[in-house]
């Protein structure tokens, strides 16, 4: 801690509080967008409740830290310990499901987990959580940014990253080379949960105020807004897309106040944009099959009886 | 002893059996190929033997041990591999990854190992490479590896399944009308690489229209008809069965007049 606290003096010295701000939220951005980004953009999962990770991991931390003697590390962990539980919990029944069944899977997650914070005593309701110290600094976000992408660049060049984009390619294919779909998904869903319970915990430590609010459908399209904007299926997508979707806001705030107030409409406006122009997202492959027409081919798949076993078994039924 | 023994297999669909009691086996080193007119339920009888559709009734063993009811990705790493009808290569892939994921069951790092990449995890990644490089000269496709998967000609397409198929080191290959789409001297290249299989010791069982590729290649026959066994035997003998010539050569035969 005495190396990152010397950092932040440094980098608090050169920079001013708002622009500070901002730095960090983008780098929790990016934990939750590259976290996001190995799900729905590596193994083809569309997972509309993410932000649902980040709040347990938020609510856990502060939780902890106001209610408990736990010290920071202690509650960063128990965040992400937290948020892996749930992941597994709700990843194994809703991974046996494909495409848009998930999806509505994933979204109602998000609401019962923002439902629930709602009206529990412990996470004080719809008057939100108060009183966590402020722990998080620029440095430590850094830190947690570096770590994320080694770990999932590192990921997605092994045996196990390999499995999962093979999914996203043709899940039959998969299964017949032998690899286990639904525990591969799970695995994906529970390692991205993770980081986004610890992105939440950043969070909490940051702003230390936490409410359900913060948590809504809206933040996971947000997320989802970040990789789809940044490329799906591409690291360094992610940290762009992440970025920018952070800034642009602010940016507007201070240049445009007006445009502000209906900033997502903006967004959107921008995302259909972008779709025009580079279908694959910003850094995207290089392939010119966009991200929809890979998903509409992947639903067309599914309903269709000639494309395969799963295909037949569904149409002759 | 037979290494796939199927007896008394039946696939109900609904109102619809798709395959109707056949018995038929296979021995080691064998090459033996399933043919029958369009919905005969040929391909059918590969998805239950390779676990993607559960039998209503009957029996498969493989290597002595029933496999009927065990799941794809367990059959696989038993030693039964399988290319399919309509090319499912992972498209956005290399033709190196699509080979690699091939060997899926035969490498074990998981998901720590994967991530921390020891020198074991290395090691094991760099055999895979070097096996799969090997697999890709051996159909054809030496130092394609870089190339995208999709951005292969077709006929090269269904070769790379062969080799993916391959990488998981099968004791049986189940190819699924591989020469379909291929023209005569492509046939004739496919023809030459499912007996230098033979020497690697694979057996294999072949879904095949092009009757002489099936005459040429196989050791016996299995026909089907409307999920039933009509017939089983040497080419020579399958070529004078009167029912496969009414049920599949002769309607063909008409067919091309």
């Amino acid at each position: 801690m005495g190396m990152l606290d010397a950092a932040d003096a440094a980098i608090r010295s050169l920079i001013n509080p708002y622009y500070y701000g901002i730095l960090v939220t983008i780098g929790i951005n990016i934990v939750l967008a590259l976290s996001l980004n190995l799900v729905t953009g590596f193994t083809g999962q569309l997972h509309l409740g993410h932000a649902a990770f980040m709040a347990i991991g938020a609510y856990t931390a502060g939780v902890l830290a106001t209610r408990t003697e736990a010290g920071f590390w202690v509650a960063v962990a128990s965040a992400a310990a937290a948020a892996t539980l749930f992941g597994i919990i709700v990843g194994l029944p809703t991974l046996r499901l494909r495409g848009d069944y998930l999806a509505i899977a994933t979204l109602g997650f998000g609401e019962i987990v923002r439902i629930a914070l709602l009206n529990l005593d412990i996470t004080g309701g719809p008057f939100g959580l108060r009183g966590i110290p402020r722990e998080t600094n620029l440095p430590l976000v850094i830190l947690v940014v570096a770590v994320t992408y080694l770990v999932l660049a590192s990921l997605v060049h092994s045996r196990i990253g390999r499995a999962l984009i093979a999914i996203r390619e043709d899940e039959v294919a998969a299964a017949a080379m032998g690899i286990e779909t639904t525990r591969m998904k799970v695995t994906a869903f529970t390692v991205a949960a993770a980081f986004a319970g610890i992105a939440g915990a950043l969070f909490a430590f940051w702003f230390r105020y936490l409410n359900p609010s913060s948590f809504g459908f809206a933040v996971s399209i947000e997320m989802l807004a970040m990789v789809v904007l940044g490329g799906l299926g591409n690291l360094l997508g992610a940290v762009l897309g992440a970025a920018i979707m952070t800034m642009l806001p602010e940016a507007l705030r201070t240049a445009a106040p007006a445009v502000a107030e209906h900033r997502m409409v903006l967004y959107g406006a921008l995302l259909v944009v972008v779709m025009i122009l580079r279908p694959n997202g910003l850094l995207g492959t290089s392939s010119e099959h966009g991200w929809l027409e890979v998903w509409l081919r992947r639903y067309r798949a599914a309903g269709r009886p000639a494309n395969g076993p799963r295909g037949e078994r569904h149409g002759a039924a | 002893m037979a290494l796939l023994e199927v007896r008394g297999l039946t696939m109900q669909f609904g109102g619809l059996r798709a395959v109707d009691d056949v018995d038929f086996h296979l021995d080691e080193g064998e090459i033996v190929s399933l043919i029958g007119p369009n919905g005969a339920g040929k391909t059918t009888v590969f998805n239950v033997l390779t676990g993607m559709y559960r039998a209503t009734a009957g029996t498969v063993t493989f290597c002595g041990r029933p496999i009927d009811g065990l799941r794809a990705h367990e059959i696989t790493a038993l030693g039964l591999a399988r290319t399919f009808q309509n090319i499912r290569l992972f498209g956005e892939m290399t033709v190196g990854d699509n080979v690699v994921v091939g060997a899926h069951t035969r490498l074990k790092s998981g998901l720590l190992a994967s991530i921390l990449k020891g020198p074991a995890t290395r090691r094991e990644e760099r055999a895979a490479r070097e096996r799969a490089a090997e697999l890709l000269e051996f159909v054809g496709l030496k130092g394609m590896e870089r190339a995208r998967a999709r951005n292969l000609p077709y006929g090269a397409q269904r070769r790379l399944e062969i080799a993916r198929a391959l990488a998981a080191e099968p004791k049986l290959l189940l190819l699924d009308e591989p020469a379909a789409g291929m023209n005569a001297s492509e046939t004739e290249e496919l023809l030459a690489l499912i007996r230098r299989l033979k020497e690697r010791n694979i057996t294999v069982l072949l879904i095949e229209h092009d009757m002489r590729l099936v005459m040429g290649i196989s050791e016996r026959i299995v026909v089907l008809d409307h999920g039933r066994k009509i017939a089983e035997g040497t080419p020579d003998e399958v070529r004078r069965h009167e029912a496969v010539i009414a049920a599949y050569l002769g309607a063909s035969a008409r067919a091309g007049h």
